[in-house]
C-alpha cells in the first residue's frame, strides 16, 4: 500500500496516509464545549433512539459520554492506544511523535488493536469517578481539588479516517459533498480492521449483521440543512455543527472557523493520533493542563486563556450563545447590538438570540389571573 | 552368452516377469510422483454418486495431492508466520458432479465471530471462464477474474444459542441490504468472483447457493467437502470437463490467529486433472505386485529345487 505524503494542519507538518489527500468540497464539522456539558445522556439517547435500536446493536453507542480521566467505552480505548504508541513529543505547535499510520507494525496500515465483546459492556464505567482523593474534612474551593470532567463522543469524520485507510474492500468511503464517512453496508464483510484502526473505536461490530456500523452524521438531516440528533437535542446546548475549511482559508463569520481559527479556543481530540477529527472540543478550564495537552494538544493554554476572557468578547460570546439556539445549519453569523444572529448557506436569517437575555418582573400577586406567582423573573 | 540365454525358457521368462514388475512398479511410482510431489490432484472418476459427506470411505480411494502453505504477503493487512503450514486435497467426479476434500490441521476450533473472535476458513480458487489466460493466483486481476468457493466454519455452527434480544426493532442495515456475510445460508459456503485484492464479491445469493459444503472436526483437523455440478454456464464461475486439467489455489484462515481477509495463508497455483476412465490403478497395483512377487518366488524357489535336483 501506498505511503503517499498529505498535509494535516493539526500537526503542524505533512504525514504519511495510504491515499492521497482529498478534502471534500464542505467538511463535517462540529463543537462541543465541554465546560457546559453534564452528561445527561440526552444526546446518547437521541442516538440510540434514531440509529441503534435494532438487534445486534444493543452496547453499540455512536454518541456517547464518558467521565474522564477514569471513564471509557469502549473499556480503556485511549489509553491501550497510547500505551501502544509509546511517550510522543510536540515540539512547539508541531508534533514530533509518529501517528498511528507512521507507528503501524509490520503488516498493517495503522498501529491499533481490537477490543474485546465484554469492553463495550460497561458503557458508563468510571462515571464521575475523580482524580485524587477526597480527604475528611475537605470542603469545597474553587478551583476544586479533586477533578473530572465528562467528555462527550461521535465519530470525528476525520479528514485523514484510519478506518478507511484500513479497510482492505474500500468499503468505507468519505462523501465528496460533505466529508461525512460511512460503511458501505452491502460492501463490508465484516472483516473488522477498521475497527482496530480507529483510535477513536468509533466504528462498531454488528454481531447479528456480522458487519461494522458506525455514526452516520445524521446525514439524512445535514442533506436538509439541519444539525445532527445528538447536537439539536443538548439540553446544555453545548454543541454547534457547521462546516470547516482548513486554516489558510478560515471564514471569520463562519461560526466553526472562528472558534476553531480565530480564536483558537476549540481543539480536536488526540490530534497527534493523525487523522485530523473534524469534532472539535472547548477544553474543561479547571483540568490539570498536562492531562488536556495529551487529549487536546498544544493549544490547550492559550484556548483556556480566550475562553476564561470571554466575558469581554462580544463575538465570542455572541457565537457561543448560538449553540443549541437553532435545529438549522449555521453556515455564517454575525453579532450586532448584543444580539447573535446565524444564517444559512443561502444567507438566511435562521435565529437571532440576545447575549444578554433581557430581565422582565412580574407581580408576585397576578390580579388577572388571580394567582401568586412564586417565580417573578 | 548365446547358449547360455537360449539354455532354458524358464530363465527367458523370469527375465520377461521381472522386467515387467520393474516397469509396473515404475508406473505406479510415477502415477503416485503425480500427487505426491507434483502439481495434479487427479479428481477420480466413479459411477455412482459423489460423496458429500467429509468422513465418506469414498475418499480413501481417491488420491492426495499435499500443498504447503505460506503466509499471505503481497498486499496489507498481511502476515509473516501461521501455525498452518499445508493442507491435503482430494477429488472425485463422476461427469456431472465433482467433489473436493480439503483437510488441514488446525489444534483450534474457531468458529465464533465475536468481536475480538474469527472463524476458522477454507478456499478454493479457480480461474473463471472469463478470465482470458492463468490468473495471478492471488486473488485474480481486472482481465482474469477468479472463482472463489469460501467455507467459514461460523456459518455451519449450530451449538450457538439464540441470542436473548434486549432489541425488538427489525433495523439491521447488513441483513435490509442483503448482505451476503449477514444473511442465513442454506451451506456454509460463498461463491464468489474477484479481479484482485479487495474486490471478493459474492454471485449467488444465499438462498440459491449451487455450491454444497460441509466441514468436521476430528481430532485436531479440519475436514471440508465442497461439491457442485461440473459445468457451468455463468462466465465468472469455473467449469469442469472430464479429461481437462484446471489451475487450482488454495487459502485457510486461522480464526485464532486473527485470520480475515487478507491476513491468510495461500498457496500458489495446482491443478485438478479429471480422470476419463474409472481406473481401478489405485488399489489393483499393489495386489499384482504382489501376486507377481509371490510367483517370482515360487519360480525361484522351483528352479533352486531343480538345480539342486540335478
Amino acid at each position: 500500500m501506498a505511503r503517499i505524503k498529505v498535509r494535516n494542519w493539526q500537526i503542524g507538518r505533512d504525514m504519511y496516509y495510504p491515499y492521497e489527500e482529498v478534502r471534500p468540497e464542505r467538511q463535517f464539522a462540529a463543537i462541543f464545549d465541554i465546560n457546559k456539558c453534564i452528561a445527561c445522556q440526552t444526546c446518547t439517547m437521541a442516538c440510540k433512539q434514531t440509529w441503534t435500536t435494532g438487534k445486534g446493536q444493543e452496547f453499540m453507542f455512536w454518541n456517547n459520554v464518558e467521565s474522564k480521566p477514569y471513564g471509557f467505552y469502549p473499556l480503556a480505548w485511549d489509553v491501550k492506544l497510547l500505551e501502544l504508541l509509546g511517550p510522543q513529543k510536540w515540539e512547539g505547535k508541531k508534533y514530533a511523535g509518529k501517528t498511528i499510520f507512521e507507528a503501524a507494525p509490520k503488516g498493517s496500515v495503522t498501529q491499533g488493536y481490537l477490543p474485546e465483546e465484554e469492553d463495550y459492556s460497561y458503557p458508563n464505567v468510571g462515571e464521575d469517578e475523580p482524580y485524587g482523593e477526597v480527604k475528611n474534612g475537605d470542603y469545597i474551593t474553587l478551583p476544586h481539588r479533586v477533578w473530572h470532567f465528562y467528555l462527550p463522543r461521535i465519530c470525528n469524520h476525520c479528514t485523514y479516517p484510519a478506518c478507511l485507510a484500513a479497510c482492505p474492500r474500500k468499503a468505507i468511503y468519505k462523501r465528496p459533498e460533505d466529508g461525512i464517512v460511512l460503511v458501505d453496508q452491502s460492501r463490508c464483510r465484516g472483516y473488522k480492521e477498521c475497527i482496530r484502526a480507529c483510535p477513536y473505536k468509533k466504528v462498531f461490530f454488528n454481531r447479528t449483521t456480522k458487519i461494522s456500523e458506525k455514526c452516520i452524521g445524521c446525514y439524512p438531516l445535514v442533506e436538509k440543512g439541519e444539525q445532527t440528533q445528538c447536537i439539536r437535542t443538548c439540553i446544555g446546548r453545548i454543541r454547534l455543527n457547521g462546516w470547516i475549511h482548513t486554516p489558510d482559508k478560515a471564514d471569520p463569520s463562519n461560526p466553526i472557523d472562528y472558534l476553531v481559527h480565530i480564536k483558537k479556543v476549540a481543539l480536536p481530540l488526540f490530534p497527534q493520533f493523525g487523522l485530523e477529527p473534524n469534532v472539535y472540543y472547548i477544553p474543561p478550564i479547571h483540568v490539570p493542563i498536562p492531562y488536556l495537552k495529551q487529549l487536546f494538544g498544544p493549544g490547550v493554554e492559550d484556548a483556556i486563556k480566550v475562553y476564561r476572557n470571554a466575558h469581554n468578547d462580544v463575538t465570542l460570546l455572541g457565537v457561543l450563545t448560538l449553540f443549541g439556539s437553532t435545529e438549522f445549519w449555521v453556515s455564517r453569523f454575525s453579532v450586532k447590538n448584543g444580539v447573535a444572529t446565524g444564517y444559512d448557506a443561502k444567507g438566511k436569517s435562521l435565529v437571532s438570540v440576545p447575549i444578554k437575555e433581557p430581565v422582565y418582573i412580574r407581580p408576585f400577586y397576578d390580579e388577572k389571573l388571580d394567582v401568586y406567582r412564586h417565580n417573578i423573573t | 552368452m548365446k547358449g547360455r540365454s537360449c539354455r532354458s525358457g524358464l530363465s527367458q521368462n523370469f527375465n520377461k516377469i521381472v522386467t515387467s514388475l520393474i516397469l509396473s512398479i515404475m508406473l505406479s511410482l510415477l502415477a503416485n510422483y503425480a500427487s505426491a510431489q507434483g502439481l495434479v490432484v487427479m479428481a477420480k472418476k466413479i459411477s455412482g454418486e459423489v460423496p458429500s459427506d467429509p468422513g465418506d470411505s469414498m475418499w480413501r480411494n481417491a488420491p492426495a495431492l499435499s500443498i504447503p502453505l505460506a503466509p499471505q504477503v503481497m498486499a496489507k493487512p498481511r502476515i509473516y508466520d501461521s501455525k498452518i503450514k499445508e493442507l491435503k486435497v482430494r477429488a472425485i467426479h463422476n461427469t456431472r458432479d465433482i467433489a473436493f476434500l480439503v483437510e488441514w490441521e488446525d489444534p483450534t476450533e474457531d468458529a465464533s465471530i465475536d468481536i475480538d473472535k474469527f472463524s476458522d476458513a477454507v478456499a478454493l480458487e479457480f480461474p473463471s471462464q472469463a478470465s482470458k489466460e492463468k490468473p495471478h493466483f492471488a486473488m485474480g486481476d481486472r482481465e482474469n477474474p477468479i472463482n472463489i468457493w469460501f467455507w467459514r466454519a461460523s456459518w455451519q455452527r449450530t451449538d450457538e444459542r439464540e441470542r436473548l434480544y434486549a432489541m425488538v426493532d427489525e433495523f439491521a442495515g447488513g441483513l435490509q441490504v442483503g448482505n451476503p456475510v449477514s444473511v442465513k445460508r442454506t451451506y456454509p459456503v460463498e461463491n464468489l468472483i474477484a479481479e484482485g485484492f479487495g474486490s471478493a464479491t459474492d454471485i449467488k445469493k444465499a438462498d440459491n447457493q449451487d455450491i454444497m459444503a460441509k466441514g468436521i472436526r476430528d481430532g485436531k483437523k479440519w475436514f471440508v467437502v465442497f461439491k457442485r455440478s461440473l459445468s457451468s454456464s455463468d462466465k465468472f464461475e469455473v467449469s469442469f470437463k472430464e479429461g481437462g486439467v484446471i489451475p487450482v489455489a488454495f487459502a485457510v484462515w486461522d480464526g485464532s490467529e486473527g485470520h480475515r481477509g487478507g491476513r491468510k495463508v495461500v498457496s500458489t497455483w495446482y491443478y485438478v486433472g479429471l480422470e476419463t476412465e474409472e481406473r481401478t490403478g489405485t488399489y489393483v497395483y499393489p495386489v499384482i505386485a504382489f501376486l507377481v512377487t509371490g510367483v517370482i518366488m515360487a519360480v525361484v524357489v522351483i528352479a533352486i529345487r531343480k538345480r539342486r535336483g540335478a
